[in-house]
């Protein structure tokens, strides 16, 4: 009984650490010749701020949907902004020409498999990728 | 709310052509090649303000839009704009912008029309446009429709009031990153129209360059331009004409008068040279704004202008507060009309009255030119979900004895307060 109750505390713990942990995967694909990203050159290519990888290669940046859960906390990692804040700069250089926000898709699945099909794709998942097309560039740990 | 037809069937066109397409949502395509074709976006305000002014004023946002005197009124901040960008290869991007408002009713179909341009971008930091580009001149002032991308409920009319928000021409820009430092500079040429009617503003052979250095939520950005004026300001032609006609006077003293105050109101051909300077700092929940910028007429020293604003704005979660203050003021003194009518008496007591009354008239034009004004604003944002936002300001203008700048029907020198409250609701989609 007492083993029961260990295990059933020790499964509880990890099922919150679990929950509580949001990392965030910023995905390249495989064959892509960027090693990695700092944190200021990710924030520059999701904030429309850069064009290109470190090589001179247009970046086709994508996203989840406006309305996907994660995007908050993925934003907020990156950014330390809120979405009203990163949708409030964004219109500022959406509606004066200089640039068009992320590419949203559907899922992290449609996403993981976009990536995977086009060198130049640059994404985010919230959990480690596993399939050998894609690559992670940077890791957005959650604070301990 | 009056909005033009034409107006409307711009509006109207833009969404036909955008539906007709295949709207909206920018898609992967099949190949997974990931370049997104059509993205059709949106923003709009719905506004109410209580302006508390005195009889014959009529408080506007800008330069063009319709000058109501109503105390209450939704037409002042209320707009909706529509966008299509059509991305037909990763270089090349169409953009179209049209804005409904309640504009003056002699705009033109062409007013709604804020953006309308083809960029080519030959690498990631090249960029050259054509068309109808923004104009970027102060921090706010080409996207200062979207009342969701600022903190305010309208850019600080002081120094907003008569900015072009767009140029009809080409501009070609380079960025630079060094890390977490991006420089940018833009070359720009056209020309712009501003207003309507008699207060048409025009400017010709606008020359400019622009350069910002924004890092770590600091954006700096300096405008220098060189430009021509096209037309008249702020008079009708009818009374430089009417002057003119006192040529035939055999009087050369008021001929020489005449002729000074008909170059006066005609600054056709003056050169503008315009300068500004804007800094930005938004980290830490903290929000900061100072813009300045001095606008020197040759030829028209009653046209020299200068203005400024600065504002401080704190963020608590989903609620901003915010204060700004602004000034404008005009370097010109008040111009006394010439005494005519002692001059022309030996015509007769009914050509010295008119020639009176022509002075004066052209007198008081000149005067429009001349004014200061200071505004103390207080407001709140609310971001009632990431694109929909609650807001509500005050704003108490006081205008000096010189008269004010930026209001219609202000144009008797006398100092006067004024004091507008609104509530508005910004979106995007």
């Amino acid at each position: 009984m007492r083993n029961a109750v260990q295990l059933l505390v020790l499964s509880l713990s990890l099922m919150f650490a679990t929950g509580a942990r949001a990392d965030y995967y910023i995905i390249v694909n495989a064959s892509n010749p960027q090693p990695a990203l700092t944190i200021s050159e990710a924030v520059n290519l999701f904030m429309g701020r850069s064009r290109a990888f470190a090589n001179g290669t247009l970046a086709l940046v994508f996203d989840l949907p406006r309305d996907s859960p994660k995007r908050e906390g993925f934003y907020r990692k990156l950014t330390g902004l809120s979405l009203a804040q990163i949708t409030s700069y964004w219109s500022r250089l959406m509606f004066s020409g200089q640039n068009l926000p992320p590419q949203p898709l559907p899922d992290e699945a449609t996403m993981a498999e976009i990536v995977k099909r086009n060198p130049n794709a640059l994404g985010w998942l919230s959990t480690a990728p596993t399939d050998k097309g894609l690559r992670t560039v940077l890791v957005l740990k959650d604070s301990p | 709310m009056k909005v033009p037809s034409r107006t409307i069937a711009v509006v109207v066109a833009i969404v036909t052509t955008a539906v007709s397409l295949g709207t909206g949502v920018c898609v992967a395509d099949a190949t997974g090649a990931g370049s997104d074709t059509f993205h059709v976006s949106g923003f709009g305000t719905v506004g109410f303000s209580q302006i508390d002014e005195p009889a014959g004023f009529a408080y506007t946002r800008n330069l063009g839009e319709d000058r109501d005197k109503s105390h209450f009124r939704a037409d002042l901040d209320s707009r909706f704009g529509l966008q299509v960008n059509y991305r037909p290869t990763d270089r090349v991007e169409l953009v179209a912008q049209a804005v409904a408002s309640r504009l003056d009713p002699a705009a033109s179909a062409a007013d709604a029309l804020e953006l309308g341009f083809a960029a080519y971008r030959p690498d990631a930091n090249w960029t050259l446009r054509a068309g109808r580009v923004n104009l970027d001149i102060y921090l706010l002032s080409d996207y200062r429709d979207v009342g969701f991308s600022y903190e305010f409920i309208r850019p600080p009319v002081d120094f907003y009031w008569q900015t072009p928000a767009s140029l009809d021409g080409a501009d070609v820009s380079r960025l630079w990153t060094f890390g977490d430092v991006q420089w940018k500079t833009k070359l720009y040429g056209g020309r712009t129209t501003e207003g309507t009617g008699g207060d048409l503003l025009v400017l010709d052979q606008i020359f400019g360059i622009m350069v910002s250095r924004e890092s770590n939520g600091l954006l700096l950005r300096a405008n220098a331009i060189r430009a021509k004026f096209g037309n008249t300001l702020g008079v009708e032609q009818q009374l430089m004409d009417a002057l003119q006609s006192l040529d035939s006077l055999p009087q050369p003293a008021v001929v020489a008068q005449a002729k000074a105050l008909a170059s006066d109101l005609q600054p056709s051909g003056a050169e503008l040279r315009y300068l500004a300077a804007g800094l930005q700092y938004d980290r830490h929940n903290w929000l900061f704004r100072a813009e300045l910028d001095h606008f020197a007429v040759t030829r028209l020293p009653e046209g020299n202008y200068a203005a400024a604003y600065v504002s401080a704005g704190r963020r608590f979660g989903d609620v901003t507060i915010f204060g700004v203050e602004s000034i404008a003021a005009a370097s010109a003194s008040l111009f006394k009309a010439p005494n005519w009518a002692q001059s022309l008496a030996p015509f007769g007591p009914v050509v010295a009255a008119q020639a009176q009354a022509l002075a004066s008239e052209a007198a008081l034009a000149i005067n429009s030119l001349a004014g200061r004004q200071h505004t103390t604003s207080l407001g709140a944002r609310w971001d009632l979900t990431p694109q929909l936002a609650l807001k509500t300001q005050w704003d108490y203008t006081h205008t000096d004895a010189i008269g004010a700048l930026h209001w219609w029907g202000a144009t008797t020198p006398e100092a006067a307060n004024v004091s507008v409250v609104s509530v508005a609701l910004d979106f995007v989609f």
